[in-house]
């Protein structure tokens, strides 16, 4: 009982270390991350700040892309920009300030003075100046607590003035936004994805707007979209401290996107991909899965039972059953490649195939295990016994054989219905995951892996535990 | 013919590894409680990792198929037989007691007990079975050369119908559990003999 109770508090350190094992297996063979990304240490983690200057420096060496990011970082560069435009030459400050200049229209400002001129000279110069009376103006406005209250506001009504102060702002607020957005469950959270989606796709410049009629589902589905984009792309519009910027070495990796996202859907605040696939195989493989385990664990055993009582029918008949193990050999060799990888998609052939695998399989196993347990002496003294008591002899010796197998058969019942669904042409779980390994999926494999991985645990767990109490009672230990 | 050879040696890969990681991992489980510990994790690595998701992952990194289906299978069966040695149904026999009382590693003799259990010969020929099937999914899955000429390749594409192949899997299949008997039991390779066992 100690023993089960520690391993059972061992369960959750070992999960996050296992998860982290197999996500380092898939990802340095499998799945390799996209470039630029980490699979767990990221050793420059992306800031606004970083950003914004690394930008600056693209602008200041003529490089189209300089511009194209300033303007694509939006809000979240300008209090890193602009509180630095005065430190340049004018000349570089004119430039900035042009490069910066289609956020006028994006953050909803007057700029027709500006284009009015149409002297490129005067123009530049009305940039500039533009830009400086707005950061004198502004300036207060970017900072995050005064940005999360004009959030929430936003978030519980539908106010324009709100909305237009938050456009001033730009991307600055979109940590803020994105946080707002929480759990869709009634048809108000819709309305809040609406009002927050709409600005969202106009400071990020993405298609995240939602229909009219939305329905709830759609609104999930939007919302969990632009979390995932927000997965990727935070960094560079957050405003970091240095412990942020030391503690997003570690988020700003692959394996911590995996584990946010798992967990916003374990908790239902993401909808999750994974769990329609999950009941769609999930109808066809739990079936088959219980069936392989149903042989393994039940029919296995006690075919093995009965054959190791005939066996002892008389002292020294060994030989005459002799040919019982060359025929389960041979029918585990025809039946379960034949049965697995030929069967027709009728559900009853299913079923029978996989109840058959599981069972020739653990039969072979336990007969195999009970023939060389039982030695000579002992056969000669069962052989002098009633039928019960030599029914009951094997059994006591057969029981503490199947919490053994159990986890072992739940491993091989996996592949078996694998075999199955590919041999049959069914749209399974196993298939399901033939098809993640071919495709890269992620997040699927690590699902298989992980809860198959519990599931054995869990067997194992409770197999060990019943095993030990066996023991105790029969005091075989 | 040569597809079987594929076969021949994916298997002999997969026993090999079997053997001799299932018995060190077996082995040393009796010596100390973390490589029990350990072989309790690689029992749930063994469900978390099923063969179809590790090949790939070896053959990835450039292994051979035949290497690649042989360490998979081989590491598959290897921890089932540290688990069966580990949990043996532990009646202390005369000769077992008196190797103890000695001056004789218990330890050593448990596991070499441990090790002439059934179960564990069972595990070891059922590895014929597991390369076959993995070598089956590889050819569905990857469509890789010496995966589809291999014999679970064959019987993928359908070549189930001829009695030959099955024939040739029950003879590997007993041929390695009579290996395998001889090697940890030390009886007569007689399948259906109950033969003497050498030591314990």
């Amino acid at each position: 009982m100690v023993e089960s109770l520690r391993r059972l508090f061992w369960l959750a350190p070992l999960l996050t270390l296992g998860s982290g094992a197999l996500f380092a297996l898939l990802t340095s063979t499998l799945v390799p991350p996209p470039p630029g990304q980490f699979a767990f240490f990221n050793r420059h983690p992306a800031n606004a700040e970083g950003e914004a200057l690394l930008a600056l420096d693209l602008l200041e060496h003529d490089e189209p892309r300089g511009s194209a990011r300033l303007v694509e970082l939006g809000g979240a560069a300008l209090p890193h920009v602009l509180s630095r435009l005065d430190t340049f030459a004018v000349k570089r400050q004119k430039r900035i300030a042009h490069a910066l200049w289609p956020l006028v229209v994006r953050m909803g400002l007057d700029d027709s003075t500006g284009t009015a001129t149409g002297d490129v000279v005067d123009a530049s110069d009305y940039q500039l100046i533009f830009w400086r009376q707005f950061y004198e103006e502004h300036g207060l406005d970017f900072r995050p607590l005064s940005v999360q209250r004009l959030v929430k506001r936003l978030a519980a009504r539908d106010l324009r003035l709100r909305r237009a102060d938050l456009l001033v702002v730009d991307s600055f607020a979109l940590p803020a936004l994105i946080e707002e957005l929480g759990r869709v469950r009634t048809d108000a959270d819709v309305e809040r994805v609406r009002r927050l989606s709409g600005l969202i796709a106009h400071v990020s410049g993405r298609a995240f707007e939602l229909p009219r009629a939305a329905s709830i589902s759609q609104a999930h589905l939007l919302a969990t979209e632009i979390r995932v984009f927000w997965d990727r792309h935070s960094g560079a519009f957050s405003q970091m401290g240095k412990l942020e910027l030391l503690g997003a070495r570690i988020t700003q990796t692959e394996f911590s996107i995996w584990v946010r996202q798992s967990w916003r859907q374990l908790n239902g605040v993401d909808a999750s991909s994974l769990v329609p696939r999950l009941l769609r195989g999930g109808r066809v493989s739990a079936p088959l899965f219980a069936l392989a385990l149903l042989g393994a664990l039940v029919l296995g055993p006690a075919l093995a039972a009965w054959v190791q009582v005939l066996q002892m029918r008389s002292f020294g008949s060994a030989g005459r059953h002799a040919p019982i193990r060359i025929i389960l050999a041979f029918g585990l060799c025809t039946l379960i490649p034949g049965t697995l990888l030929h069967t027709s998609g009728v559900n009853w052939m299913l079923g029978l195939s996989a109840t058959l695998s599981g069972t020739l399989s653990s039969a072979y196993l336990l007969q195999r295990e009970l023939a060389d347990r039982i030695d000579w002496r002992t056969r000669h003294v069962l052989s002098r016994q009633e039928g019960l008591g030599r029914v009951r002899a094997v059994v006591r010796w057969l029981g503490p054989s199947i919490p053994t197998l159990a986890p072992l058969a739940a491993a091989e019942a996996a592949i078996w219905v694998t075999c199955l669904e590919l041999g049959a042409h069914v749209h399974g779980l196993g298939q399901e995951t033939i098809h993640a390994v071919a495709s890269a999926d992620l997040p699927w494999l690590m699902m298989a892996g992980l809860s198959l991985g519990v599931v054995t645990g869990g067997m194992q767990l409770v197999c060990d535990a019943l095993l030990g109490t066996a023991r105790l009672r029969w005091g075989e230990a | 013919m040569n597809g079987l050879f594929w076969t021949l040696l994916s298997v002999a890969t997969a026993c090999s590894v079997a053997t001799m990681v299932g018995l060190l991992l077996g082995r040393w489980g009796f010596a100390s409680n973390p490589a029990r510990a350990i072989v309790n994790l690689l029992t749930e690595a063994r469900g978390a990792l099923l063969p179809f998701i590790l090949a790939p992952m070896l053959l990835s990194l450039g292994l051979a198929e035949w290497c690649a289906i042989g360490v998979v299978a081989g590491w598959t069966q290897a921890v089932a037989v540290a688990r069966w040695m580990l949990r043996q149904n532990s009646e202390w026999s005369p000769s077992l007691l008196g190797g103890i009382a000695l001056g004789q590693s218990g330890a050593s003799l448990a596991a070499e007990s441990a090790r002439a259990r059934g179960a564990v010969t069972g595990t070891l020929a059922l590895t014929v079975i597991q390369v076959v099937t993995l070598e089956a999914l590889l050819a569905w899955a990857h469509d890789g050369v010496h995966v589809r000429d291999s014999l679970g390749g064959w019987i993928a594409r359908g070549g189930s119908s001829s009695l030959f192949g099955w024939l040739g899997l029950t003879v590997l299949l007993l041929a390695v559990e009579a290996l395998a008997s001889r090697i940890l039991q030390g009886k007569s390779p007689r399948l259906w003999s109950q033969g003497v066992r050498r030591r314990v």
